[in-house]
């Protein structure tokens, strides 16, 4: 049986949502752990 | 005090763990800065991946949670392809075409630019506009509205503690608290609303039940809007060229490259985003047809209780912290948008003697202070706070998107007198419009805003909605910079 296209069109922008903020924060946390460890060592 | 739901002692847990841990990384992160810079720009590095967060996070608020969401219940998928959809237009262009031009001239502040360019009249004019656009009155009233429903407290207290939380942060800690919490925020409003779409769509038998039950007219592109209610609401886009804290994101950069990265990734978050609200908003339509909703139900509440009902206990708790911390992330970022106008914009050009940064910066905690207490009292003491939102957009747009584009296009035309009328005639035609409409017009309820009927004597009838207002004002606005920049040949640009 084939998907409703709607329902196929919300499934992945549900996938791409979750996927999608899920790798944008984990490059976060990447990016802010070295740029508060160069401050602190700025800093000191 | 009735709430929506009776939450679970996991879900309360989570509610309170999240409102205090945002509030001490505030306070841990205001050790962290030693320079104006630092405070209100994070030290100007921010990188790629950062930047998305709090792009993102900041520009989706409850209003897009609750009224786009109303849209796409009243009228289906034209919520996405008529008023999300184009909006994308205009980020594009901001990504492509001004992110670097604007980054790598130093700028600190949207009235900045005005001030190199033009002067400080102009500069003035433009930091007012951005102060008052900036006041987070309606994300305070959100804050009231997602207490009163879901927690079950009353609106003004909801707001004072959960929108103080984003006082608190705001003021220690600056953009870096900002940044730093809006990321988390981002993830959180991601995370649940994604999980909330299948399980609200399962709800009620998915799309194939809604295709079957709702009026067909929920599937068209463009649904039953008329095509031209549809071009206004691609007109209200164009704020995002001039908006303080996009631009603010801009200046605190890493590099150009890192913005409009970060700008052209945000478009396919706010596009999923979008239409996850849609879809939502939808599955709620079809929960009020089947009864599972009751039929009188707000259509701004709807894509909220829908997905509460949907959830199970623990993801409840987690949903309701993506609905705060969507609106969380907008609070922190334009009290200290609008902080910095005070600080910044109006009080350091026109100091008597230098400021100093440790000045400035507290010159900009009392700011965000000062906003965030106005905004309070707007939000519950103006009745009408969604066209008052709606007119202070049409003051900024208004009043700077002619002489900051013409600006960072056309440096010639950096006429002192060209900035100075562009800015006047397009804040005063913005004022006498809304003033015309509102006086002359009535209020209509079916429509949520004034119109002023005009019937010519051969019986034709127009209609003018104060919504329309910018279709005056900006073509006020670029004559205005014409005239100005004829009448200005003497003075060199600055």
């Amino acid at each position: 049986m084939s998907m409703n296209i709607w329902q196929a069109v919300s499934i992945i922008s549900a996938w791409m949502l979750g996927l999608s903020a899920t790798a944008v924060f984990i490059l976060f946390l990447r990016d802010i752990l070295v740029i508060l460890r160069i401050k602190g060592k700025r800093d000191d | 005090m009735n709430s929506l739901i009776t939450l679970s002692s996991v879900d309360i847990a989570i509610i309170v763990g999240y409102i205090g841990g945002v509030i001490v990384l505030g306070v841990w992160l205001s050790r962290r800065h030693k320079n104006f810079d630092d405070y209100f720009l994070a030290g100007r590095v921010l990188t790629a991946p950062i930047l998305v967060c709090t792009l993102v996070s900041t520009y989706y608020g409850i209003d897009v949670l609750l009224g786009d969401s109303e849209l796409a219940y009243n009228e289906g998928i034209v919520g996405f392809f008529g008023y999300s959809m184009p909006i994308y237009l205009f980020y594009l262009v901001a990504a492509l075409l001004l992110a670097k031009r604007l980054k790598n001239q130093g700028f600190t502040s949207l009235p900045e630019i005005l001030m190199r360019y033009y002067g400080p009249n102009t500069q003035m004019l433009g930091a007012i506009a951005s102060f008052l656009y900036s006041l987070p009155a309606l994300s305070l009233f959100g804050f009231g509205l997602v207490a009163h429903v879901v927690l079950g407290w009353e609106p003004m207290v909801g707001a004072a503690i959960l929108g103080g939380a984003a006082l608190v942060y705001t003021i220690l800690g600056g953009l870096w608290a900002v940044a730093v919490t809006d990321a988390i925020q981002f993830f959180m409003m991601c995370i649940t609303l994604a999980v909330a779409v299948p399980l609200a769509l399962g709800k009620v038998g998915g799309y194939e039940w809604l295709e079957a039950n709702l009026d067909p007219g929920y599937f068209q592109f463009f649904g039953d809007v008329p095509i031209w209610l549809v071009l206004i609401y691609v007109m209200t886009g164009l704020s995002v060229l001039v908006e303080p804290a996009f631009y603010q994101r801009i200046f605190s950069a890493k590099n150009a490259k890192s913005v409009r990265n970060a700008m052209l990734f945000g478009i396919v978050l706010w596009g999923s985003y979008d239409w996850a609200v849609t879809a939502i908003a939808m599955a709620a339509k079809g929960a009020a047809l089947q009864g599972i909703l009751p039929m009188d139900v707000h259509p701004n509440e709807a894509v909220l209780r829908i997905s509460v009902l949907s959830l199970p206990a623990g993801l409840v708790g987690l949903f309701i912290v993506g609905v705060l911390a969507a609106e969380m992330s907008t609070v922190d970022s334009y009290c200290l948008v609008a902080g910095s106008n005070l600080s910044y914009d109006i009080y350091k050009p026109r100091a008597m003697k230098n400021v100093t940064d440790e000045q400035l910066i507290r010159m900009t905690r009392i700011g965000v202070v000062i906003s965030w207490v106005i905004g309070y009292f707007v939000a519950f003491y103006f009745e009408r706070m969604l066209a008052l939102w709606v007119f202070l957009s049409t003051l900024l747009t208004s009043t700077v998107l002619v002489p900051i584009l013409l600006g960072i296009f056309c440096p010639d035309w950096r006429k002192p007198l060209a900035g100075l009328m562009s800015a006047v005639t397009g804040l005063v035609s913005a004022i006498l419009f809304y003033g015309i409409v509102e006086w002359l017009g009535t209020f209509s309820e079916e429509n949520g805003t004034t119109i002023l009927t005009i019937i010519t004597e051969s019986g034709i009838r127009y209609d003018i909605w104060q919504e329309y207002a910018m279709l005056f004002t900006l073509p006020l606005s670029l004559i205005g910079f014409f005239v100005g920049l004829l009448l200005d040949r003497g003075s060199e640009k600055l």
